[in-house]
């Protein structure tokens, strides 16, 4: 009897060590208040998340699953700090989520989407917000796609198949609960990425390279916006990334509205704003601006979809690189975005081109 | 299906329990084949890939027929460079570029390994040294799934009872001692030997760099961190995977023989080649080594050039050895790299007590600081001459300018002394880490021991862990604030980071069995069945962060999709 009582009882304390874990992890996940609201750009889902976003997007989608009236938002990294807590603040009774994934391109946008129709009532109607700019519309993957297909298949939730679908393999039904057993895991993951992030700082100083040091959003509002040497630096480095934007990742967007519309939600497509001196001067950029109206005429003929052109809301001095505003930025942003949403008519109503942005509290 | 996937873990509890199962005769044997068949299988798409290996053994026993039945050297010889160029052909070597192959995509998966097998049984049966055997035991010993990739090189005399006959039976302590290494093994694969290879990675291109612009001293810097951090690549892989097959052969009861024996402690080249890839050094011994050795002293051999002879052996051993490695040209330095340093250390030790004496001799190599340069002038000589594992032609050619050799012997030299003053501070600072971490005065680590425990159970366990967390929090600390990663953050976010890291290094040091002398020593103080289940709950904890671990750090396997 010895050996099976052995057996047994390493069996065990690997199960009971593994429900010890989800318990623990739980924890720290209601205290976060993870459970309470979605945000990819937040510093909850940053601590067990990560700062990508991918890794929320797929196991965090339980704020998403309550009934009522949802504004979601789908974007890069240019969109993580909208806040959807500022957002929600102008909305009363509308509860808010933010999808942003740090280096998505449009084409991943439709993957998101889809992972929130997975777990949203069907009953209620919702507003998805899509944050654009021309660098979501190079074809090619980027850290944000491989993040997200990685997230996707890691525990087999997922089976990605041709034309870069990702088909659920379980029940739907069991995805909260499929989440919150993966959450040891996780969070051993996210424990692994910092250990993986510091080593390579490391190694960068043990093997003679500088590395970006890591920044917070107070730093991030203090930084110095490039100066003139910086901007034409990065006006390079934006322009090597190619001249002109894919037609093929352009098409993408009817297909994101069509399925929106069909649901009868909306959906809102915000033109994000750049510092003048990136806009004006990288050849894709002034590209997408000639030509995005063309792609974007056909879907916009569609009940429930809205173009809001941001263009031009935010100062030069509002940017600390070629894309990124500042947190404080992006939060007076999101008040203002939120609300020309609060504005908007019902989804039977096809928009006229372009909304304005809500007035600033400046 | 290879062996650190995590579809390999299944196969591995089927197959251990169906050996366990079909205790000996032909069902045993009906057992090893479908399991050699299905592993085999999961290496390739179509089974038609595997027609040229399959075909590559059935033509072995053939030869071993016509061997065992011709019993001449003129036949044995005849077959064993027919099979031998077969080998070349199907693995492609340069030198065979030119004649046509097969015009379908097929599998050489394991090719070398079953080389070895084919040979040890052809030459021991055409010299009478062992029997035939039967065509199903020869199948189950040359495609036997736990060797078939990476070896060990297990000799058939020792599988083929194995295979047959019932195994002893399984107590909790083989239990234990296996699943142990399966963990370990597991740990050293997945996670030292990724951190390892991404470092590799990351230094590569700017080595190749600062060789480019003439960056001497920079490039012998990095020449050094590259060349050791790949051998600790190597090591972690190849010991590893060691530990996994042998762990699993253990619960399945069929024991393999062990490839590694402490490495890094090697005192010189030679001595390094009793403890590296151990079944492969033995294999080259008996059958080229030797033979060569004999051929040669019957033809030149005298009182005084025998030993230089000897020499001359080695150094064509470890030439052939090295070149067996690989199927490029630049596995020719290798085999250069490896012949050198083979026969200069048998001249080393042939003419050094004659010109010194040997007495003094004796004296000078008892030397502390002798042995610490000898020790660790083996080990960077190992490292710079696996360069030829990650460089590519043009890249040796770069390394072979002036400038190129100047940086790959500053490094050697680099190495050997730092390495030497790393190893003497250890060898100071050894015992007192022994005590903090309660390693001092145990036995062997999984045994049980009976010695007495003289200390209540906080100092044994509690001491260790509290200074396992401490070290761990000391690593994590100098990482995080030597470098600028917490620059900009806020103290809740960097106490939460230094946290995770902490935890992170201190598990990953408990899954590798830091803590497993003084757990040890505890249990030993327990009665039998009290022990016997604190094992069982310290199992559960090592194998439950290694499987954790490796779920991370792997991605799920594809069976898991079709089963739903």
């Amino acid at each position: 009897m010895a050996l099976p009582r052995f057996l047994f009882i390493s069996g065990l304390s690997m199960l009971i060590l593994y429900g010890m874990s989800v318990m623990v992890s739980t924890a720290a996940y209601r205290g976060l208040r993870l459970d309470q609201q979605l945000d990819t750009g937040s510093r909850a889902s940053d601590l067990l998340f990560g700062s990508l976003g991918a890794s929320a997007v797929v196991y965090n989608r339980r704020p998403l699953i309550r009934n009522g009236p949802q504004v979601i938002l789908i974007g890069s990294s240019n969109f993580q700090h909208y806040s959807a807590k500022a957002i929600a603040s102008e909305m009363p009774g509308i509860s808010t989520s933010n999808m942003a994934v740090e280096g998505s391109n449009f084409a991943d946008f439709e993957l998101v989407v889809n992972l929130a129709y997975e777990v949203l009532p069907p009953s209620d109607k919702h507003t998805f917000v899509l944050g654009l700019w021309y660098g979501d519309f190079f074809a090619g993957n980027g850290v944000g796609h491989k993040a997200l297909d990685s997230e996707l298949t890691r525990y087999a939730m997922y089976q990605k198949v041709e034309d870069d679908r990702a088909i659920l393999k379980i029940p739907r039904s069991t995805l909260p609960v499929a989440a919150a057993t993966l959450r040891p895991l996780i969070i051993m993951q996210r424990a692994w990425e910092t250990i993986t992030t510091v080593s390579t700082s490391v190694v960068d100083d043990i093997l003679g390279q500088s590395h970006p040091p890591a920044t917070d959003f107070a730093a991030l509002d203090q930084a110095a916006s490039p100066d003139a040497e910086q901007q034409r630096e990065l006006v390079e480095r934006r322009s090597a990334d190619g001249t002109r934007v894919s037609d093929d990742v352009l098409a993408k967007l009817m297909p994101i509205a069509k399925r929106i519309s069909d649901a009868g939600d909306r959906l809102v497509l915000v033109d994000l704003p750049l510092p003048r001196w990136h806009a004006e001067a990288v050849p894709a950029s002034i590209d997408y601006s000639r030509r995005k109206h063309a792609y974007f005429a056909p879907a916009l003929r569609l009940p429930g979809i809205y173009y809001l052109d941001m263009e031009g809301s935010a100062t030069d001095e509002d940017f600390y690189d070629s894309v990124h505003l500042r947190p404080k930025a992006c939060i007076e942003l999101a008040h203002r975005l939120a609300r020309t949403l609060a504005g908007l008519r019902g989804p039977s109503e096809t928009a006229k081109l372009p909304l304005k942005p809500g007035p600033s509290h400046n | 299906m290879n062996l650190t996937s995590l579809l390999f873990l299944p196969f591995a509890f089927v197959a251990v329990l169906l050996l366990r199962l079909a205790p000996s005769g032909g069902l045993r044997r009906a057992t090893i084949f479908g399991l050699n068949a299905v592993f085999l299988l999961s290496m390739v798409k179509a089974p038609l890939q595997l027609v040229p290996l399959v075909g590559f053994v059935l033509l072995g026993y053939g030869a071993i027929l016509v061997a065992g039945s011709a019993r001449s050297s003129l036949s044995l010889g005849t077959l064993v460079t027919g099979l031998v160029a077969i080998f070349i052909w199907l693995k492609r070597y340069p030198i065979v570029s030119a004649v046509p192959t097969f015009s379908f995509a097929f599998t050489v998966v394991g090719l070398s390994y079953i080389l070895f097998r084919i040979l040890h049984v052809l030459i021991d049966v055409a010299q009478g040294s062992l029997r035939r055997p039967s065509f199903v035991a020869y199948l189950n010993y040359v495609f036997f799934f736990l060797n078939l990739l990476s070896g060990p090189i297990q000799r058939y005399e020792d599988f083929a009872p194995q295979a047959e006959m019932t195994p002893p039976p399984l107590d909790w302590e083989n239990v234990n001692t296996s699943c142990k290494r399966v963990v370990l093994g597991y740990l050293m694969v997945i996670v030292i030997g990724n951190a390892t290879f991404n470092f590799v990675e990351m230094a590569k291109p700017l080595f190749f760099d600062a060789l480019g612009q003439g960056k001497m001293f920079f490039g012998i810097y990095l020449f050094a961190l590259l060349t050791f951090a790949y051998l600790v690549n190597l090591f972690v892989n190849f010991a590893g995977y060691m530990n996994i097959v042998i762990g699993i052969g253990g619960l399945a009861g069929i024991v393999l023989p062990e490839n590694f024996d402490h490495p890094f402690i090697s005192e010189s080249f030679l001595d390094l080649w009793s403890r590296w890839h151990i079944t492969l050094s033995n294999w080259f011994k008996s059958y080229l080594f030797n033979p060569l050795l004999r051929m040669l002293s019957a033809r030149w051999g005298t009182k005084h050039s025998t030993p230089y002879l000897g020499a001359i052996a080695l150094y064509v051993t470890f030439f052939v050895m090295a070149v067996w490695h690989g199927t490029t040209w630049i596995f020719v330095i290798y085999g250069l790299f490896l012949g050198s340093g083979a026969a200069v250390n048998r001249l080393w030790q042939i003419l050094i007590p004659k010109v010194f004496g040997r007495n003094n001799y004796k004296v000078f190599s008892g030397l502390r600081w002798y042995f610490q340069l000898s020790r660790a002038a083996t080990i960077s000589y190992l490292a710079v001459a696996l360069t030829s594992f990650w460089i590519d032609w043009e890249q040796a050619r770069k390394l072979a300018r002036p400038s190129g050799l100047a940086i790959l012997f500053g490094s050697l030299v680099l190495m050997t002394v730092v390495g030497a003053v790393l190893g003497h501070l250890w060898d100071i600072a050894a015992p007192y880490v022994r005590d903090f971490l309660g390693w001092g005065h145990l036995p062997p680590v999984n045994q049980p021991t009976t010695l007495p425990v003289r200390s209540s159970v906080l100092r044994t366990i509690a001491i260790p862990i509290l200074a396992l967390t401490l070290a761990s929090a000391t690593v994590a600390a100098v990482a995080l604030f030597a470098t600028r990663s917490l620059e900009g953050h806020s103290l809740p976010y960097g106490l939460v980071t230094l946290a995770l890291f902490t935890v992170t290094v201190a598990v990953t040091c408990v899954a590798a069995g830091v803590l497993d002398p003084p757990i040890s020593r505890y249990l030993s103080s327990l009665a039998p069945q009290r022990q016997a289940d604190a094992a069982a709950l310290w199992l559960g904890v090592r194998g439950f962060i290694v499987l954790s671990l490796a779920a991370v750090l792997s991605s799920a396997p594809a069976f898991i999709y079709q089963a739903f």
